[in-house]
């Protein structure tokens, strides 16, 4: 019944692999790039190429596939929607099934397959994104990365910070909303019966304890903060400092190969 | 009701690098109608035993009887619990509606509910007038007053109490004991209450048990339970002051004090009449 008993989504597993060692900015701008070339695959052979460096990337992690499924599986159901209504409303090509109002067409097959992979493909490489790197890790890479925009006026260190306390206060306020919820529960209150407007209304006694609490620790926080002489980001030095190895120009390396290879691939 | 716990045991993220055992095999009985107390260190297992008590966690292993039953949706408004610093669970716009949202959860009438509120709000002491206040322009000591009747104004026969003082000043945790004291009373209400404050365990439950790392370590009555001082100190807990105390007078004293001193009333008595009947 506890969420606890849940890993977030793409909760952090520490561990010490190929992937994990990897500087936070060569794997941001990784996935950042992956992201957007997933879309120029337009065949098998562009589509074998993706999936291999996913199963790669599962493979480089250490991590158990039971524990990246587990990472994966809420996004699972979307993805088996998404197919299902592919395979019912893409018309063209040859009639391959037909029961009652339902008609499945071969290119609504090809739309469901294609679809989903490219779906999973993205999760899957987010998903290894966040297992491997500490959500530390992330902050300070983006921090590094936005860093050229600070002269046109983006407060990127600002927004690291703000990142990196939203992320931080995430379990927190998951295990507070467990404990108002229990506690709500011991009163007699009834989360999961009844219809879609009285499920909605049953949390009003969650929420608003939530929030209150969520305002009062970031009241404290900032108090805490200035207490401790912090001033905004300018003259911070870190205690982190991020390292770019060998390894991490590798990767962009592959990067532009495959890019290069998809590019290639698609004509 | 007779409570009864079997081999209760709980683990918390079951199957992933996090698993931590927090409750192993823990057997215990609370007679209908008693008051007894938790105690143990921070992260003993208290907090889970009784969320499990009150059916809000399903265990891994065991299981726990109420009046012989064992399917919580039956229990439903028969155990309440107070939990640690309940004040952050108010949510409504007046003292009375929060208060009136447990009977309300119950699907009691409109009248029975009004009775209830006001009468829970005696309980716990709050005036009158206050109930048709916000309860966050309250006092930290008068909102957690409201939360607490607002498990009580659904008369549970089972009463969890959660650090119940905890953050109040010493006339109102004082005050508070005694009024739950008073409702165990008159309502032969059976009270767990637990506690870091082994004074509030000595002065009135009328057995102690403790955990250590999820652990049943001991159970008995607490004149029992706080003469054993070297135990108590492996398990990070300490007798109340008033055993101590007789604990080091008995060192110089013979005959030495009667056993059993645990509150400071107690002790002060014991002494009086020692010195009363002192050789002149």
């Amino acid at each position: 019944m506890s969420r606890l008993n849940h890993p977030v989504i793409g909760q952090y597993i520490p561990a010490d692999s190929f992937l994990h060692r990897l500087d936070p900015r060569a794997k941001l701008v990784f996935v950042f790039v992956f992201m957007m070339i997933v879309f120029l695959a337009k065949n098998a052979a562009g589509y074998s190429l993706l999936v291999g460096v996913a199963l790669s990337g599962v493979l480089l992690s250490r991590i158990p596939l039971p524990m990246i499924l587990r990472g994966i599986k809420p996004v699972l159901y979307l993805i088996i929607l998404t197919a299902l209504l592919h395979l019912g409303m893409t018309r063209g090509g040859d009639v391959w099934w037909e029961l009652g109002p339902i008609t499945v067409y071969e290119q609504g097959v090809v739309q469901a397959t294609v679809i989903s992979l490219r779906f999973l493909i993205l999760v899957l490489m987010g998903t290894l994104l966040t297992l491997t790197t500490s959500p530390m890790e992330l902050t300070d890479g983006l921090e590094r990365l936005l860093c050229p925009l600070t002269r046109v006026g983006v407060p990127a260190q600002d927004l690291a910070l703000m990142m990196s306390i939203a992320l931080r206060f995430i379990p927190t306020l998951w295990e507070e909303m467990d404990k108002i919820m229990m506690a709500q529960r011991a009163r007699g209150a009834d989360f999961d019966s009844g219809h879609l407007l009285r499920r909605v209304k049953s949390y009003i006694p969650v929420l608003i304890p939530l929030f209150i609490s969520a305002f009062r620790r970031a009241e404290e926080l900032a108090l805490a903060m200035e207490a401790r002489g912090y001033r905004g980001g300018k003259g911070r030095t870190r205690i982190r400092e991020l390292r770019w190895k060998k390894e991490d120009t590798i990767l962009l390396v592959v990067l532009a190969v495959l890019s290069i290879s998809l590019w290639w691939l698609r004509g | 009701m007779e409570i009864v716990i079997q081999g209760l045991t709980y683990r918390y993220m079951a199957g992933t690098p996090y698993e931590r055992c927090a409750l192993a095999d823990v057997d215990w009985t609370i007679p209908s109608g008693s008051f007894v107390a938790i105690i143990g260190g921070t992260g003993s297992g208290k907090t889970t035993l009784i969320q499990m008590i009150a059916g809000l966690m399903t265990p891994t292993r065991g299981h726990v009887l109420i009046g012989g039953i064992d399917d919580f949706s039956r229990l439903r408004g028969r155990v309440g619990v107070v939990f640690q610093y309940p004040e952050h669970q108010l949510f409504e716009e007046t003292v009375a509606k929060d208060i009136a949202y447990g009977p309300l959860n119950l699907g009691l009438s409109q009248e029975e509910v009004n009775y209830r509120v006001e009468q829970a709000m005696g309980w716990v002491g709050l005036p009158r007038e206050l109930a048709s206040r916000s309860p966050f322009h309250l006092s930290g000591g008068q909102m957690r007053r409201v939360a607490i009747a607002g498990v009580l104004s659904m008369q549970p026969e089972v009463l969890v109490l959660d650090e119940p003082t905890a953050g109040l000043d010493p006339a109102g945790q004082r005050e508070l004991m005694e009024r739950m004291y008073t409702l165990h009373r008159e309502r032969s209400m059976t009270v767990i209450l637990v506690s870091h404050n082994m004074e509030e365990a000595a002065t009135y439950a009328e057995r102690v048990l403790v955990l250590y790392q999820g652990r049943k370590v001991a159970e008995g009555q607490p004149v029992d339970i706080f003469s054993r001082h070297r135990s108590l100190k492996e398990w990070g807990l300490e007798a109340p002051e008033a055993p101590r105390l007789a604990d080091r007078l008995n060192r110089r004293l013979d005959p030495p004090l009667p056993d059993g001193l645990m509150t400071v009333d107690d002790l002060e008595e014991a002494i009086l009449a020692r010195w009363e009947g002192r050789p002149r």
